[in-house]
């Protein structure tokens, strides 16, 4: 019991928890199967999702990363857990169905070797006694060899490598004993297994999938001096080169002191929710890193979402029509989101659209309505002049959004869209009030 | 389009998904359109309308619901069975307006986004999958003796089949009973099908041995995982509202 807070406790910064991106049905005999969007079995105090059994193997580090609370030289309650020990929860929570999976990681106990082969064990044990069928995400230990690392593969629906500190300079600094190589290599063989893989799978439809829920990473942000535009080019290049399904970003939490760490108080939480998104705008919004951010403006404006600050930027661009702008720019527009997007593509083909019908379709214009036009006309008649737009943006956004990054891992809803959903107690009426409409995560 | 005079015509069913189905059917054969179709149970009479009562028949609500996916679409069955689980008071009568678009414009009648009918169908029926959804995950089951697991829910629409067939996936080779507290029935999975039965007092057997000891150890996971610097009440109350604290295990004393 104590032995599972500990490792429990020490896991918790990781914040990948998602169980979503497998999508396999559960077979006789065996146990479980994965849902590809996503199951949140429970929330924790800080609103996150909790969807997998978030463990450590053991978080008795023999490194001494500054950022990390399992690091040697720190002076906290040490615990392990045995293979054994690690399958029989899994398990057992699985069938009480309080988890989704599996997330294991390890602190570096001997070697990068001895862990991943203990790791191994763990998932053989689930795979092979247990036939367990559910999902796992695993972290590849940097350092570890390319065949143990192909064994993980074959038994874990997601691989990830942290890179943690987005410059090399970081690293040195903060993680002595780690390098960008020994971060970039395993995470380079995954991504070319995974392709291998995905190949051979439409050859040989039994062939053996490595990782089919793909490869993630996550960054600390906040503790090295890296600004938001270095960080966001650097997920940019790791989806394009490794296609990484996902990217976390995490607020760095102050575990210690050290000379070389910044001295925080809080959280930057904020900075932690642009990030989320501003990456959401990469993978689905069709946006690139120098768009929304440059050298001249490195870092997000802590007043306005990253989508709302680039189109104040692009006015030029605004306002569209929405009966005749392509899809891919209705993306571009505060306050649209993707399902917002669909809707008006699919309504439009049946009939010609203005504000009252767009408000039916359950579209928020709260913000749209600054960048959208019907026949040349705004929502109120008027035309409004860009310091008027601007004024009035930045006093909306003068209510900040409520942080918490649970919002974006329940995968459930995207970005613009949580409105849309109705609200969890009261049956919606035909026309839902506006006011009832509230964004969890703000809208972009 | 009324049906001779100021009468508000409307039909009455048994509450079964079958009654409906042959409610509008009888509408299509009648060449009528009742403004309202309610269920017969509780039904408080108005003295400005015509009742009339629709009788369930196999041969008829089969008919009906095989042309569903013919003629509209899978997705249209579906979004028409999901507003029957709700307990929207006018549901009934939803689905017969958006079935009754649907037979007119075919798998078209979704892409209708400003019909009132239609937006009403498929925002119930996304409320409904939306808590289905959720209950899969926060639904919890406890080990019995006999290796029998077994959970209690009470959520606001009828979501329980939906959760059986998630369930028998999930844990095909496990004997499981799911019961809706509320609505008094519960759901019996015996590794091969699962099967819905009215149930007033379910006789439990006792905890397995070790049950207590994994619950405690969940809590134990639970309290440990939260970030005390992110403590975040209201996004966390947001997501898991608190009327269905009371089945899950986090929640229970040790
Ligand atoms: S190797 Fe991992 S567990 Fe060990 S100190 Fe570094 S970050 Fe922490």
């Amino acid at each position: 019991m104590e032995k599972l807070s500990i490792l429990t406790a020490a896991a918790k910064y990781d914040v990948a928890c998602t169980s979503s991106g497998s999508d396999r049905k559960g077979v006789r005999g065996g146990l479980g199967n994965t849902v590809g969007m996503g199951i949140c079995h429970s929330f924790a105090s800080d609103g996150r999702c909790i969807s997998l059994l978030k463990i450590l193997m053991t978080n008795d580090c023999v490194y001494d990363c500054k950022y990390c609370a399992n690091r040697h030289s720190n002076d906290v309650a040490r615990a392990a857990f045995t293979p054994e020990e690690i399958a029989d929860l899994t398990i057992n929570f699985y069938k009480r169905n309080y988890i989704e999976g599996l997330f294991l990681s390890s602190a570096v106990i001997k070697n990068a070797d001895y862990t991943t082969e203990l790791m191994c064990q763990a998932l053989h044990l689930l795979r092979y006694r247990y036939k367990f069928n559910g999902y796992i995400h695993t972290k590849a230990i940097p350092g570890a060899s390319p065949e143990l690392i192909s064994q993980l593969g074959l038994l874990a629906d997601r691989l990830s490598v942290n890179i943690e500190l987005p410059s090399q300079e970081g690293l040195k600094l903060l993680a002595p004993q780690k390098s960008k190589d020994s971060i970039i290599k395993p995470m380079r063989q995954i991504a070319s297994q995974i392709l291998q893989s995905r190949q051979e799978m439409v050859v040989y439809k039994s062939a053996p999938s490595f990782a089919p829920a793909g490869q993630s990473t996550q960054m600390i942000v906040g503790a090295t001096p890296d600004s938001d535009y270095k960080i966001l080019s650097l997920s940019q290049s790791m989806y394009q080169k490794f296609s990484l399904k996902r990217v976390f970003y995490s607020a760095y939490v102050p575990v210690g002191s050290h000379p070389n760490l910044p001295a925080l108080t809080k959280p930057p939480l904020l900075r932690e929710h642009r990030l989320y998104q501003a990456d959401w705008l990469l993978r689905f919004y069709g946006f690139s890193a120098s768009e929304l951010l440059s050298e001249a403006q490195p870092d997000f404006n802590p007043l306005l979402d990253p989508k709302c600050d680039w189109a104040l930027r692009h006015m030029d661009q605004f306002p569209v029509d929405v009966n005749s702008a392509p899809y891919d720019m209705l993306l571009r527009v505060p306050g649209i989101g993707v399902t917002s997007a669909k809707r008006i593509r699919i309504a439009r083909r049946t009939g010609k659209l203005d504000f009252p019908t767009l408000k039916k379709l359950g579209i928020v214009l709260k913000r749209a309505r600054y960048f959208v036009v019907v026949d040349g006309k705004y929502l109120d008649g008027v035309s409004m002049s860009e310091s008027f737009i601007v004024q009035n943006l930045l006093g909306d956004a003068s209510m900040l959004p409520a942080l918490g990054n649970g919002a974006q891992q329940t995968s459930l809803f995207d970005y613009d869209d949580v409105a849309m959903l109705p609200s969890a107690k009261t049956f919606p009426p035909i026309n839902p009030a506006e006011e009832s409409v509230k964004c969890i995560t703000g809208e972009l | 389009m009324h049906n001779g005079g100021a009468l508000k015509l409307v039909y009455t069913y048994d509450g079964s998904f079958e009654g409906l189905l042959c409610a509008v059917h009888h509408a299509y054969y009648e060449h009528q359109v009742p403004d309202e179709i309610l269920c017969e149970d509780g039904l408080q009479r108005d003295l400005m309308a015509c009742y009339v009562a629709v009788d369930t028949d196999k041969t008829k609500s089969d008919a009906v619901y095989f042309s569903i996916p013919k003629r509209i679409s899978a997705n249209a069955l579906q979004t028409a069975y999901r507003v029957f689980l709700s307990e929207a008071p006018d549901k009934a009568t939803v689905i017969y307006q958006y079935l009754r678009l649907g037979y007119s414009l075919g798998k078209k009648v979704d892409y209708l986004l400003d019909n009132d009918w239609v937006l009403r169908a498929q925002k119930i029926s996304r409320y409904v999958g939306t808590e289905a959804h959720r209950l899969a995950g926060l639904l919890r089951f406890s080990q019995m003796t006999g290796d029998i697991y077994y959970a209690a829910i009470t959520p606001v629409n009828n979501v329980l089949e939906l959760l059986c067939v998630h369930f028998a996936d999930r844990m095909p080779s496990q004997p499981w009973v799911i019961c809706d507290t509320g609505r008094k029935t519960a759901a019996v999975y015996d590794t091969r099908r699962w099967e819905v039965m009215r149930v007033d007092a379910l006789a439990l057997p006792d905890y397995a041995k070790g049950e207590k000891e994994y619950q405690r150890l969940w809590r134990g996971f639970y309290n440990a995982i939260g970030i005390e610097s992110r403590r975040n009440e209201k996004l966390r109350q947001k997501l898991m509202p608190k009327m269905y604290h009371k089945n899950m295990t986090e929640f229970w004393l040790d």
